[in-house]
């Protein structure tokens, strides 16, 4: 599955790549290295406060205090700091949360493709079921439930989006279960798990990749937005949907508060989307659905 | 025959699982009373909001006749306001439904027209203009676009308010901002239909036959294409409830999206699963109106 990743003719058409799709990549891997490595970047910690340094705007604007390149918030925690952990917090989960969606649609379009009958039905029956409960709603409700922690968000937008993968999986393991490489593994006697695993899913790691990275870009929106509406992890953890959240008192007289985190959110979720269409392209994968 | 009655016993066991599902949901962690009963609530009024809201039966009892209630019309009660849900919703439901029908028809008005110049003059620099503003409007989350338009219209211009929707000035924000999340998938899908009818050979043969290039677009491809176009368009309204609540919740306006987000913050599940089912069933059945239109029309389908 992993050589698709260090493919020689990906790396040839990235080289013909856009200059937009350069840029793109080259932002999203500064953007995880920020990430990575936020403990030694951020010049404070994202929580503490200052009161003699309340609501300071960013660099070139009039009290700005040395120190504070992007300025503080209303309780004077520093904003670079904050966006720095914000982004490595947002970009955590949606790896995460992505992970989890891939691995059960693959696990359920897999089976329900290669097994097929009435096990097929009932999978696609749950499909249609999750595809009727768009995932908003359905990450409301089981916060409302269940209450909001990190965990309890992971959960939940891991497990929206899962039905992308699994009918996608599930037409891709149909079309190849016919081809002589499959039917000379069972005559040789391979068990279904071998196949599927050896056989099977090497040849499908295409699509499932780019529907990955649609799935980040898709998780980091989904996971912003409830932090935004005041339902994802609560105060003071910076995320960067909750600082615009909460920013948004301020757009009037302090609008760097809130403008900030939302123009990281704005480029994350934007990077990966390159990122997605250009694997789209260059990978050659169809997703449409006949 | 057969094909429209599987089709149709399929949806509705679809619903019938999208409220099995939110039901077993809202049980699961316990009863809903003890999230949201104030503090020194004593234990009379505790037993009387249990027998208010049937939650002291069994939980197949209370299954049972959560069912029993949605075929005769009665989907529960707030549990703060005690008033009927289908009650509270409908109370609620013009000024989303305005908000919704507004920025449906600006896109459609805008987005359609866009999207067929786009295939017609497919390196026109305009076009890669309106592909660009497709683009942004799919990737710039909605709530992020109104706090831009906010900061620029309200705080910087001073030219529009930024809370309700009291005048027509209210309704321009939210309007554009709902409207501009909506535009990207019409301007994508009527391009991509454009572009597949004008392919075909009945295009080559109007074109041949010396008809002029208007009437060869407009009575020979736009009307080929315009199915698919509205079949899309019933599928996507479907998926519009997050920008809806996310344009609501900036703008502060008085819709389902709010009711449904403080609902969700205050545990009132009755709303919550009123919500969800409601959605869920317009899903379902705008997606069996759209297969069954193909099958009554594409013969092909039926046999599959």
């Amino acid at each position: 599955m992993f050589s698709i990743l260090n493919n020689s003719e990906l790396v040839k058409k990235f080289k013909k790549s856009d200059l937009i799709i350069k840029g793109g990549l080259f932002l999203l891997f500064f953007l995880i290295l920020v990430a990575i490595f936020a403990p030694i970047l951020a010049p404070y910690d994202p929580n503490s406060t200052s009161l003699l340094a309340r609501l300071r705007p960013p660099l070139g604007f009039e009290k700005f205090k040395v120190g504070f390149l992007l300025g503080t918030d209303e309780l004077g925690r520093d904003m670079l700091s904050r966006l720095i952990y914000g982004l490595r917090f947002t970009l955590f989960i949606a790896l995460v949360g992505s992970l989890i969606s891939m691995t059960i649609g693959t696990l359920i379009g897999v089976i329900s493709g290669y097994v097929g009958g009435i096990i097929d039905n009932i999978f696609m029956m749950l499909v249609d079921i999750q595809i009727a409960f768009p995932g908003t709603l359905m990450a409301l409700l089981l916060i409302s439930v269940f209450g909001s922690s990190i965990t309890i968000l992971i959960f939940v937008v891991g497990i929206s989006g899962w039905e992308n993968y699994a009918r996608v999986v599930r037409g891709q393991v149909i079309q190849i279960k016919n081809e002589p490489y499959v039917s000379a593994a069972q005559v040789a006697g391979a068990k279904p798990r071998r196949i599927i695993l050896l056989h099977m899913l090497p040849n499908i790691a295409s699509p499932i990749i780019v529907l990955y990275t649609f799935g980040i870009s898709n998780i980091i929106l989904l996971e912003s937005s409830l932090s935004f509406l005041g339902l994802g992890i609560q105060p003071p953890t910076a995320t960067l949907g909750s600082m615009t959240g909460l920013g948004r008192d301020f757009l009037s007289s302090y609008p760097h508060i809130c403008v900030l985190p939302a123009i990281v959110i704005l480029l994350i979720a934007l990077v990966f989307l390159l990122l997605g269409d250009w694997l789209r392209d260059s990978l050659d994968v169809r997703l449409q659905r006949k | 025959m057969r094909f429209v009655i599987i089709r149709t016993l399929r949806a509705f066991l679809t619903i019938w699982g999208v409220i099995t599902l939110t039901f077993i949901a809202t049980r699961i962690a316990g009863n809903p009373i003890d999230n949201f009963a104030p503090e020194g609530l004593s234990n009379e009024e505790y037993n009387y909001l249990m027998e208010y809201f049937g939650l002291n039966e069994s939980y197949f009892v209370q299954y049972i006749s959560y069912f029993k209630g949605i075929i005769e019309g009665n989907f529960g009660f707030s549990y703060f306001s005690f008033q009927p849900v289908t009650e509270v919703f409908f109370s609620k439901l013009p000024n989303t439904l305005a908000l919704f029908g507004y920025a449906f028809l600006v896109s459609l008005i805008i987005g359609i027209p866009l999207g067929i110049y786009a295939a017609i003059y497919r390196n026109s620099i305009l076009t890669t203009f309106i592909m660009a503003l497709a683009f942004t409007g799919y990737a710039i989350p909605n709530y992020i676009l109104a706090i831009f338009a906010i900061l620029l219209f309200s705080f910087t211009l001073h030219l529009l308010p930024t809370v309700g929707l009291e005048t027509p000035y209210h309704y321009i924000m939210p309007v554009g901002c709902l409207a501009m999340s909506m535009l990207a998938g019409k301007i994508r899908y009527s391009r991509s239909a454009m572009l597949d009818v004008l392919n075909e050979d009945y295009i080559r043969t109007a074109r041949s036959k010396g008809l002029s290039e208007r009437i060869v677009i407009f009575k020979h491809a736009f009307r080929n294409a315009s199915m698919p176009i509205v079949s899309i368009l019933g599928l996507q309204i479907a998926g519009f409830i997050a920008a809806v609540v996310l344009v609501e919740a900036v703008f502060a306006i008085d819709g389902i999206g709010n009711l449904i987000v403080k609902a969700a913050i205050f545990s009132n599940y009755p709303i919550l699963q009123y919500g969800v089912m409601l959605w869920g069933s317009i899903v379902v059945l705008a997606t069996l109106l759209v297969d069954l239109t193909y099958a009554l029309l594409d013969p092909r389908i039926r046999v599959n």
